[in-house]
């Protein structure tokens, strides 16, 4: 399975890591937004973006390579979900050297990320992955990235009607029970992370089962 | 005589093609030819012998194993050589061996530098930048490099030039002789086969046609001439892909099926492989 993994980190497109500035632009609004859940989605996006990028539309392709070798089909499935802990560990070092630099230089109000940060991104990151993957091995990669690409832009655009809302003078019932559930957040952040963590794992665990079945019932008549 | 291959009863159904019923061996220490027209089956059934592609029915044995329980030691001994090119084309030659020999235990980098001095292959160019003799010529290398004891070639000499073409077939001959190794090799250029294979398998709409012996199969079938006043002497007889003209008309005869003496008045010849394989396909469009 390493051999798998090391694969994957050999074939990556040096394109892709380029390409990952573009996430950096989106979600901090330009460098200007140093919200720590922007971070957070930040963080859990790029390693999702690099994950996916290892699995282009020559994925169907490179299944015929990959498959002809001395390795199991459980084997690929494996690899391809152990290979997103060195994408996100990649992408973890990328967003703190940001953040890091936005915090020293900029001039707005910024943090370094938090471990309890940290870990919802590392759950929402394989939450994306578990989405995508099976998706992948079915139906291919331009369908499963066209649907999940779905889910940041949906992150985004709820924080933002989550920002207006907290801003609307007339919605003070919605804002005050939004304050309480971020405070209630912010007290039990472990609690918090650890059963986000704890889903996130399930999930993972079933997208792992799923993505082994399908796997294994594909043919590989890439022509 | 030890088979390497056993495939039985091996049946398939793929985007509305259908390989029926698949039965035959593939023996230790010879060519053996895999032949059919294009879209017969001959992908799809190294494809299956592969495990890229899931067998509906039946069951097929490589090295006595079966694919679900050793799959990953079966194709430690086996080198593919693929019919198109599916190695990472924006990584140079040296890069593609640098990500694929790790999987092989038996992996001989000597040799695989062997062949691509003997190839003429410079280490560093990009897949891409291979021209088709080129690429088949490194798949081969790679193929080859981990000393299989198996090897199966999908179409390799198509869209070859004659030289390359030559130059497999020999390289083909030359890893026979040590008798330990078997070559498997799908072609529609029968040719190819004429000059090397040991033993025929000619595959036809997903069904085995033929299988056996080089001689056997050429052996086996009658090319007959006549006249267009002699078509007549053929009426009841079972023969295979007749082609009619103003002047004449010509046969095929399978002398295993077909008495031979019906014809003494008709001109008969040895058929090609190609002739063989075009009566056939014919019969089955008539």
């Amino acid at each position: 399975m390493n051999l798998l993994i090391r694969k994957d980190l050999y074939t990556q497109r040096v394109s892709t890591y380029f390409l990952t500035i573009l996430w950096f632009i989106i979600f901090t609004n330009f460098f200007t937004d140093g919200q720590p859940i922007r971070h957070v989605i930040l963080l859990a996006v790029v390693a999702y973006f690099i994950a996916i990028s290892s699995n282009t539309k020559s994925f169907e392709k490179e299944s015929v390579l990959i498959n002809s070798l001395p390795v199991t089909r459980k084997q690929v499935v494996l690899a391809k979900y152990a290979a997103g802990l060195i994408w996100f560990v990649l992408s973890a070092v990328a967003v703190l050297i940001y953040i890091f630099l936005f915090e020293t230089f900029a001039p707005f109000p910024a943090r370094m990320m938090s471990i309890t940060e940290l870990l919802i991104a590392l759950g929402s990151f394989f939450l994306l992955i578990s989405i995508y993957y099976p998706l992948q091995f079915k139906a291919g990669y331009v369908l499963a990235s066209t649907l999940t690409v779905m889910i940041p832009v949906l992150a985004m655009m709820s924080l933002t009607i989550i920002k207006n809302i907290l801003e609307n003078p007339r919605m003070t019932s919605t804002h005050e029970w939004m304050m309480h559930i971020a405070q209630l957040l912010t007290t039990n952040q472990w609690t918090f992370a650890f059963l986000f963590l704890l889903a996130s794992a399930l999930v993972t665990w079933l997208s792992i089962q799923l993505s082994i079945r399908i796997y294994g019932n594909s043919d590989f008549d890439h022509a | 005589m030890e088979n390497v291959v056993e495939v039985r009863r091996l049946t398939k159904q793929l985007n509305g093609f259908v390989l029926n019923d698949l039965n035959f061996d593939i023996k230790k220490g010879f060519i053996t030819g895999f032949i059919g027209p294009n879209g017969a089956g001959k992908s799809t059934t190294i494809r299956c012998i592969m495990d890229l592609i899931r067998q509906d029915q039946g069951d097929i044995r490589i090295f006595d194993r079966s694919h679900s329980e050793h799959t990953a030691k079966i194709k430690q001994r086996i080198g593919f050589v693929y019919d198109e090119n599916y190695y990472y084309e924006d990584s140079s030659i040296e890069k593609n061996k640098r990500i694929l020999s790790p999987f092989y235990k038996n992996w001989d980098d000597e040799l695989f530098y062997y062949y691509l001095k003997k190839f003429h292959l410079p280490a560093t160019k990009l897949v891409k930048h291979l021209s088709k003799g080129m690429r088949m010529k490194f798949s081969l290398a790679m193929a080859l490099a981990h000393h299989p004891e198996f090897i199966i070639m999908d179409e390799p000499t198509a869209g070859l030039d004659p030289i390359v073409r030559r130059e497999l077939l020999d390289l083909m001959q030359e890893l026979i002789q040590d008798e330990e190794k078997a070559i498997f090799f799908s072609t529609h250029i029968t040719t190819d086969l004429e000059r090397i294979a040991d033993f025929i398998i000619f595959i036809h709409d997903g069904r085995i046609i033929f299988q056996g012996e080089m001689d056997e199969f050429t052996e086996r079938y009658v090319l007959v001439k006549g006249t267009a006043d002699q078509r007549s002497l053929l009426n009841g007889l079972p023969v295979i892909g007749l082609r009619e003209t103003d002047v004449g008309f010509e046969c095929l005869v399978d002398s295993v099926k077909t008495s031979l003496s019906h014809f003494h008045a008709l001109l008969m010849e040895k058929p090609t492989l190609e002739d063989i394989m075009y009566y056939t396909v014919r019969s089955g469009s008539q």
